[in-house]
């Protein structure tokens, strides 16, 4: 302690925060530029009170053949060794992709969301058991008439194969009727002013030759395959939404989530459940 | 002395700007740590335009969003991203902001693209950007499927900065070289894991391979089921990693579960609009058909209601889109189309009618209400067949749903209860608890300071 103490602190050793930023980067990947203009990728080893620096495991970039991107060069391991810079040759040094969270990452790909489940389980286990739960009736209120309720969406007109207008609500019949019963108003605009630019109509001729080429070129790309098969997967082409405008298609190649558990492994215990509905 | 006025005049104008902003009615809603839990950075930090700022501050955005805060900065300096954070807390402004500093509006080039899923999203990621840029001059086009396409080619020949669009009809419009793309060089796909899933991906590739070759690429998204690795190799350099998740829902959305037949399924949501106080809500069906047959019901039941999907006429779709964000209607049923990234801010109820497959599908649908750290209500009506996928979407996401108590606390999920200032302890207790039962609230009642601790863990609410 005494001994330690008994050091004077000298040159930049006497600038606390610029010590200290050094500090969180020393075992870094650094590239290092001297006054020749030379570019040098080195681990940051050491400084001296008059910041000269020493790079281990370091190389001196070829411009002809190496890159850097970020932190990354690729060096001969012959070449590299450990160098001495003295402050006056150095122009600039960089340490990119600094990591100050390297040491408490704890799992590979923390991104994925079963990842993100993993970690907020550690802190919550017991209220998560994977044990199916019991599920509670909904309780209706008695008193409430519900006869023509209780049909549920299923009525006998609707065939699940029949798609046809008939057995939906007509979106014409949907705007009039919340029109008529509910008094709403549309403040919609069909140029969609609100959300695009707006088309700057002029009443040339030469606007009228350009109106007259695009209707010439949408006509083109309508007809085209590509076209439909792009439309067809803006909109969706079975009854489903779900797959088509929300979830994730797993494949072989991506589905590496840590998932534990599988919904076929275990059976459900709560016949019981049901059984309270054919009381 | 001329100096001295125009120092004097500048000095003026530098103090003024603010003042003569065009704000809006603050929204005075309590927010959980979901939206509060920052660095304390402020959007001036950034050295972002002035033009830009007054855009930002007119929208009614006060400070960034954790998610904000972590992408700003880093996107500015032009660097990849890869970005997940919760449904509603601040992803399109995280992105939409650097790019818009990044705009040469002096140039007459299409300069960022961002590409969505749905339609509807491109329409209102559109119209924020246009919000946000109103008074940089900046040129922002929304092109979709569905849409005219001659009017799309001629609005491509005025200026255009920014394009927002979905995937088909922009590589229509790239491959005929009617969306010249080469000075593009910021390519943002939001609700990136839709988008690299296996339907849509070989589009994005692409659509990639139209851009200038360093261009930069940022992916958000609040769900990524599956890697995106492949992805990232193959196009991205290095990508910055932010991952502000610590659980996969929201703080500010209590979930319930009715368990019914499926024939009463429409009884128990006649009680539930009888019970609940709705400001807006968002119904979700499993099919068109679905939908359409119980929009028509709810109308018939006497409340008013609207239904959107994908077969319907596009026009009839950004009607009722335009209609219902500005609450023209109270009640909403859709399909999956309306899943993802639609921000209604008024909406507090989300109703299950039929329960979803994907864990993915069931995050973003409940996280349509509580919209950047409100609070919100989600109610999954289950059937017997439904007791497996409640069993998968409850351990993949790690959360749990509960039984719909008798009375649903209304602080839990009314704006008028939520107001930032009229929070007494005991109305911030009711929130904390708001996934215990009735008996055990009352319980908690005698020990007001433990929720207040509790509390101050869940809301952070405004100084």
């Amino acid at each position: 302690m005494d001994q330690l103490n008994d050091i004077p602190n000298t040159g930049i050793y006497t600038n606390p925060l610029f010590t200290h930023a050094l500090n969180t980067i020393l075992g870094c990947p650094v590239v290092l530029r001297t006054k020749n203009n030379c570019l040098y990728h080195g681990m940051l080893d050491s400084f001296s009170p008059d910041l000269d620096v020493i790079l281990k495991c370091c190389h001196k970039i070829d411009a002809t053949v190496e890159t850097v991107i970020y932190d990354k060069s690729i060096p001969e391991k012959s070449n590299v060794k450990t160098f001495y810079f003295e402050r006056d040759d150095i122009v600039e040094m960089n340490a990119c992709e600094v990591d100050t969270h390297f040491a408490i990452k704890i799992l590979e790909n923390s991104f994925i969301d079963s990842a993100i489940v993993e970690k907020s389980r550690v802190s919550d286990e017991e209220s998560l058991g994977e044990e199916f739960k019991e599920l509670v009736p909904y309780v209706f209120d008695s008193e409430y008439d519900s006869s023509d309720l209780d049909s549920g969406l299923v009525s006998k007109e609707v065939s699940p194969l029949v798609t046809n207008n008939k057995t939906g609500w007509n979106a014409e019949d949907m705007l009039n009727i919340n029109e008529i019963k509910f008094g709403y108003k549309s403040t919609y605009k069909s140029d969609l002013s609100d959300y695009t630019i707006p088309l700057e109509k002029r009443h040339t001729d030469e606007y009228k030759r350009r109106e007259l080429e695009a209707e010439k070129i949408a006509h083109e790309i309508e007809k085209s395959k590509s076209y439909r098969r792009n439309i067809d997967k803006e909109l969706s082409d079975n009854e489903e939404e779900e797959y088509a405008f929300s979830a994730v298609i797993r494949t072989d190649s991506n589905n590496n989530s840590l998932r534990r558990f599988s919904s076929s492994r275990k059976t459900p215990k709560n016949n019981k459940s049901k059984k309270n509905y054919k009381n | 002395m001329d100096t001295q006025n125009l120092a004097n005049e500048i000095k003026e104008t530098e103090a003024g700007w603010k003042s003569k902003l065009n704000l809006p009615t603050k929204d005075k809603r309590v927010k959980t740590t979901d939206v509060t839990a920052t660095k304390g950075h402020e959007f001036e930090d950034y050295c972002l335009k002035r033009e830009l700022l007054m855009g930002i501050f007119e929208k009614g955005w006060e400070n960034p969003s954790p998610i904000q805060e972590a992408s700003i900065p880093i996107a500015l300096t032009g660097r990849d991203i890869l970005a997940r954070a919760k449904n509603g807390t601040g992803k399109t402004g995280a992105y939409l902001i650097p790019i818009l500093e990044r705009i040469d509006t002096t140039k007459d080039k299409i300069q960022a693209l961002i590409i969505v899923p749905t339609r509807e999203l491109a329409l209102q990621t559109s119209q924020i950007c246009i919000e946000l840029s109103k008074h940089m001059g900046c040129k922002v086009m929304a092109t979709t499927g569905g849409t005219n396409l001659k009017e799309d080619i001629m609005r491509l020949q005025q200026q255009v900065h920014v394009i927002i669009a979905t995937p088909g009809r922009i590589l229509d419009l790239m491959k005929k070289g009617l969306a010249v793309m080469d000075k593009c060089s910021m390519l943002v796909m939001d609700e990136a894991d839709k988008l690299l899933s296996q339907d849509f991906k070989n589009m994005l590739d692409s659509v990639i391979s139209y851009l200038q070759p360093d261009r930069q690429i940022l992916l958000y998204s609040a769900t990524f089921p599956c890697t995106v690795d492949a992805f990232i190799k193959k196009h991205m350099h290095n990508p910055y990693e932010i991952n502000l998740m610590e659980e996969l829902t929201l703080k500010g959305i209590t979930q319930y579960y009715a368990y019914v037949q499926e024939k009463q399924k429409v009884h128990c949501l006649n009680t539930l609009f009888s019970k609940l106080q709705i400001n807006q809500s968002i119904i979700f069906c499993n099919s068109t058909q679905r939908v359409e047959l119980l929009a028509k019901k709810i109308t018939e039941l006497g409340y008013s209601c609207f239904y959107i999907h994908a077969k319907m006429r596009q026009d009839h779709r950004n009607r009722i889109f335009h209609d219902f964000r500005n609450g023209a209607c109270r009640n909403l049923v859709c399909s999956d189309l309306f899943t993802r990234g639609i921000d209604i801010q008024a909406v507090n109820v989300v109703i299950n009618f039929d329960f979803p497959k994907m864990s993915e599908t069931y995050l973003h649908r409940i996280g349509r209400s509580g919209r950047f750290g409100h609070l919100g209500i989600a109610i999954n009506l289950i059937t017997y067949d439904d007791r497996f996928a409640l069993h998968k979407i409850e351990q993949e996401l790690g959360t749990e749903i509960k039984p719909i108590p008798k009375v649903i606390d209304p602080h839990l999920y009314v704006a008028e209860y939520q107001t930032e200032g009229t929070l007494n302890p005991a109305d911030l207790k009711a929130i904390e608890n708001r996934e215990l039962e009735n008996q055990q609230h009352q319980q908690q009642l005698q020990h007001p300071v433990l929720q207040q601790q509790q509390m101050q863990h869940l809301v952070q609410a405004q100084p």
